[in-house]
């Protein structure tokens, strides 16, 4: 008797229709206690003391997890009525064992005399590195080491400014090839208003260009990189950066692919169009993730999912399944999901929910281990970002950090629970 | 007998997301079974130049019954290189089995002086689809009146179009177009068009030809007017009563024309005498839906619902209940059985909805509803078709769910088909 009630208990809970109810309010009193939670504020004390008003977004910001435990917060700001501008790197770490966060030695990447605003974050291990703007000094890049709750390593470049204009606040490729770590920039040249191929390189303590800036026949500033979340065990994708996806002049607005490799370069360039992608006069956004076999799965276009095998990229939207996660430049909403070829993410607004799954890495096809309500955990407040932060942590990845930038303040809201997929 | 019962505990409790922390998702449950996936291009122009599909919600999917699909777009050269078409590709749902069978892509007209198009309204009846909009129509080099017709059968799709090469009647808005059927003959308004002032339009096609069957002056004082699309009764190939056009005259008032299967204008309405109270600004575009006993009822998302019985129309905002979704389109509702739609709900998270209509009563009985998204495992592509694409049922009890998606970035659409339990 008791089993048949809660059969019925369970099938008023799992809703109507045979599918799962909605409605994510609809079971008060199940909001889980977070294990630990803190504002993390990142810049120098100058900035999160002054009485001058601090100008930036929380679109400046960024959430990193670079490997057990230790994380960081990543943020360019200048303060408004008073010549300062930096971008600063704020290092933290989460227990192991007990999911506390400790707040580390914080240092500023870069510091100038003017403002400072758009553009593009990428982290590739302990490393992290921004290309931005900068009224005192130029467009250039900043970037560090986050190692033992503190920053170290820390390099400029500013060197071909005019080239480097950014032109988003999207995440962008990157890879980590043993010390080195490479950046492909969302930027253009400013005296022709046209995108170039450019890759910055951080060894640990410099930053270097090393690919271009080389015209590729541009027809727009407009030219996306997109970023590749890694496989389990890795921080880094490690067979690809990703792809650059940029417009010609000549044919006018045709888009191409270029299929990014491991050392800062390009190994081919692909018009999608021949892939049975149409088009229109913009490139693509777009992000992927990388499979145990080596393989690149892009979603892009708002519906086409795309397979780099080797540097070579074909279409398999006909056969692969997509991934609850949006189809944007962003990808600190998805992190490894503690096992191979399994992930977490965070789906789009407006019913925000956490989601563990599976993707099958000959056949494309995704297996939903499970989902739960982010507000299971979190009561509104602060903003869930397409530009914040989920990742698995702990010593048998028992914790689940969520960091959600702010707006008004110059740090993130972090908060750790626990894991709550069991499968 | 325990033992079934604890196997339907263990079950449930999956179902229902405890194991994994708790209830409530859009993506974790076995409410729909995927059963195929396609994506297909919607143009045959060369690769050599970027194949432009304007705005996704220039394309389309229909449903034309007994898992007879196609998808249109009408793609151009986005460089100085001038080429248009009006693209076609059919594919069947197998209604035993779902899977997916692509049909022979073809082009309903070509244009080779010319490279654009824009506004436009799509609708269809039975095997049938049709266009109306601005077009680098045949033969022109800029944006021309054209309306096209095609008829899709046996996983082939042909058809034509009619132009007078005048521009003077516009599409006004992108709204899903209403169809009707009279006398074997399908007739189709487009939502919204106007020549300084708004026209009573209206096309006719007989399967092999396409007539301006109406083509007026309306001398209304505002081009903004809408004919409403109409979803058609279960066992029927199109709406057969016509629908209502919402308008405005001098003085900001505004009116129904109570409109009949050829979009004849039946009877003339004042909004006001409905009781509906009225602001200085058109509200937006109803959904209309066809009961058994022919009557009509009108869902606005501004002001509430209208019943229209012969040329008649009365308010019953007050007694009938509202649908779950009130958008103004027709491709989101399949009728699966007398009085009875599925349809996909208006906001995210969008679910699949089972509903029925008293005809008499107008009251609504939810039957079963699911998350889409239990199929697409992603809310963005769920979202995508619910705003440009279609989501329609088919199979032998209506048990496939098939969604359709077009891409915001050409002429693709990509295709998933489900088996509900609805």
């Amino acid at each position: 008797m008791s089993l048949i009630n809660e059969i019925a208990k369970l099938k008023a809970g799992a809703g109507s229709g045979g599918g799962a109810s909605l409605g994510n309010y609809s079971t008060p009193n199940t909001v889980e206690p977070l294990v630990a939670q803190d504002v993390i504020l990142a810049g120098s004390s100058a900035y999160t003391n002054s009485s001058y008003y601090v100008q930036s977004s929380a679109v400046y910001r960024r959430v990193f997890n670079h490997g057990g435990g230790q994380f960081s917060v990543a943020n360019r700001h200048y303060l408004s009525g008073s010549s300062q501008a930096q971008s600063y790197v704020q290092p933290f770490t989460v227990n192991q064992t007990n999911g506390s966060i400790s707040i580390g030695s914080g240092a500023a990447m870069f510091n100038g005399s003017s403002n400072i605003d758009t553009g593009t974050f990428a982290q590739a291990g302990n490393y992290v590195m921004t290309q931005h703007t900068s009224g005192s000094n130029g467009n250039g890049a900043s970037a560090c080491t986050v190692s033992g709750n503190s920053v170290s390593g820390v390099a400029t470049y500013f060197s071909n400014s005019s080239y480097l204009q950014p032109m988003s606040n999207n995440d962008t490729a990157s890879i980590r090839n043993g010390s080195t770590m490479y950046m492909y920039p969302q930027a253009y040249y400013t005296s022709t208003g046209t995108a170039h191929r450019m890759c910055l390189s951080y060894n640990g303590s410099s930053i270097s260009m090393v690919e271009g800036p080389n015209a590729m026949g541009s027809n727009t500033s407009t030219q996306y990189s997109w970023p590749i979340v890694p496989q389990f065990g890795q921080t880094s994708p490690t067979t690809s950066a990703g792809i650059r996806s940029w417009t010609s002049n000549s044919p006018g607005a045709l888009t191409y692919l270029d299929i990014l490799n491991t050392s800062g370069g390009y190994s081919s360039q692909v018009n999608p169009q021949t892939l049975g992608v149409g088009q229109q006069d913009s490139p693509y956004e777009g992000f992927g993730l990388e499979l145990s076999n080596g393989r690149q799965l892009l979603y892009c276009d708002q519906g086409t999912i795309l397979l780099n095998n080797g540097g070579t990229l074909s279409n398999v939207s006909g056969t692969a399944d997509y991934i609850p996660k949006s189809f944007n430049n962003f990808i600190g909403l998805m992190a490894p999901g503690g096992a191979t070829d399994t992930w977490i993410c965070v789906s789009q607004e407006p019913n925000r929910e956490l989601v563990k799954f599976y993707v099958n890495p000959t056949t494309y096809k995704v297996t939903i281990l499970g989902s739960v309500p982010l507000n299971k955990y979190i009561k509104g407040g602060i903003p869930v970002y397409e530009y914040g932060h989920i990742s698995m942590t702990g010593s048998s990845n028992q914790f689940i950090v969520l960091g959600r930038v702010m707006e008004g303040s110059p740090g993130a809201l972090v908060q750790v629970f626990n894991n709550p997929f069991t499968v | 007998m325990s033992i079934p019962l604890i196997n339907e505990v263990a079950k449930l409790k999956i179902n229902s997301s405890s194991s994994s922390g708790g209830g409530g998702s859009q993506f974790f449950g076995d409410g729909i079974v995927s059963k195929d996936k396609a994506q297909y291009r919607l143009s045959n122009l060369s690769t050599s130049y970027p194949n432009n599909a304007g705005a996704s919600s220039y394309q389309r999917t229909f449903n034309h019954g007994g898992g007879q699909f196609s998808s249109a777009a009408i793609p151009f050269y986005g460089s100085s290189a001038t080429q248009t078409q009006f693209y076609v590709q059919p594919f069947t749902v197998n209604q035993t089995t779902g899977l997916i069978t692509q049909g022979s892509g073809t082009t309903i007209w070509t244009n080779g002086s010319g490279n654009c198009q824009s506004t436009m309204n799509w609708g269809s009846g039975g095997p049938h689809a049709f266009n109306f909009g601005q077009h680098c129509a045949p033969g022109y080099s800029g944006n021309t009146g054209i309306a096209t017709a095609y008829t899709v059968s046996g996983n082939s799709a042909s058809g034509t179009y009619y132009t007078d090469g005048s521009s003077g009647w516009p599409a006004n808005g992108n709204q899903d177009a209403a169809v009707c059927i009279s006398g074997g003959t399908y007739y189709f308004a487009p939502g919204n068009n106007y020549n300084g002032t708004p026209r009573n339009l209206a096309f006719s096609w007989n399967g092999s030809s396409i007539s301006r069957t109406r083509n007026n002056d309306l001398s209304y004082d505002t081009s903004t007017n809408y004919v409403s699309p109409i979803v058609r009764q279960f066992g029927n190939l199109a709406a057969t009563q016509g629908t209502l056009h919402l308008h405005r005259q001098s003085g900001a008032r505004q009116y129904f024309n109570v409109m009949g299967p050829t979009f004849n204008i039946q009877s003339t309405v004042t909004v006001s005498s409905l009781g509906i109270p009225i602001s200085t600004s058109m509200p937006s575009n109803m959904i209309g839906l066809e009961l058994s006993n022919g009557k009509q009822l009108f869902y606005s998302r501004q002001w509430g619902i209208v019943l229209r019985d012969g040329t008649s129309l009365s308010n019953v905002s007050g007694t009938a209940d509202y649908i779950p979704n009130m958008e103004a389109k027709e491709r989101h509702f399949t009728p699966v059985a007398a009085d009875t739609w599925i349809c996909m709900s208006e906001s995210s998270p969008r679910e699949l909805v089972k509903f029925s209509i008293n005809p008499t009563t107008y009251r609504v009985t939810i039957l079963g509803s699911v998350p889409i998204s239990l199929l697409t495992k992603s809310e963005s592509i769920s979202n995508s078709a619910a705003n440009e694409g279609g989501v329609f049922i088919t199979g032998s009890n209506n048990q496939f769910v098939v969604v359709a998606a077009h891409n915001t970035n050409g002429p693709n659409v990509n295709i998933m088909v489900g088996q509900h339990g609805l």
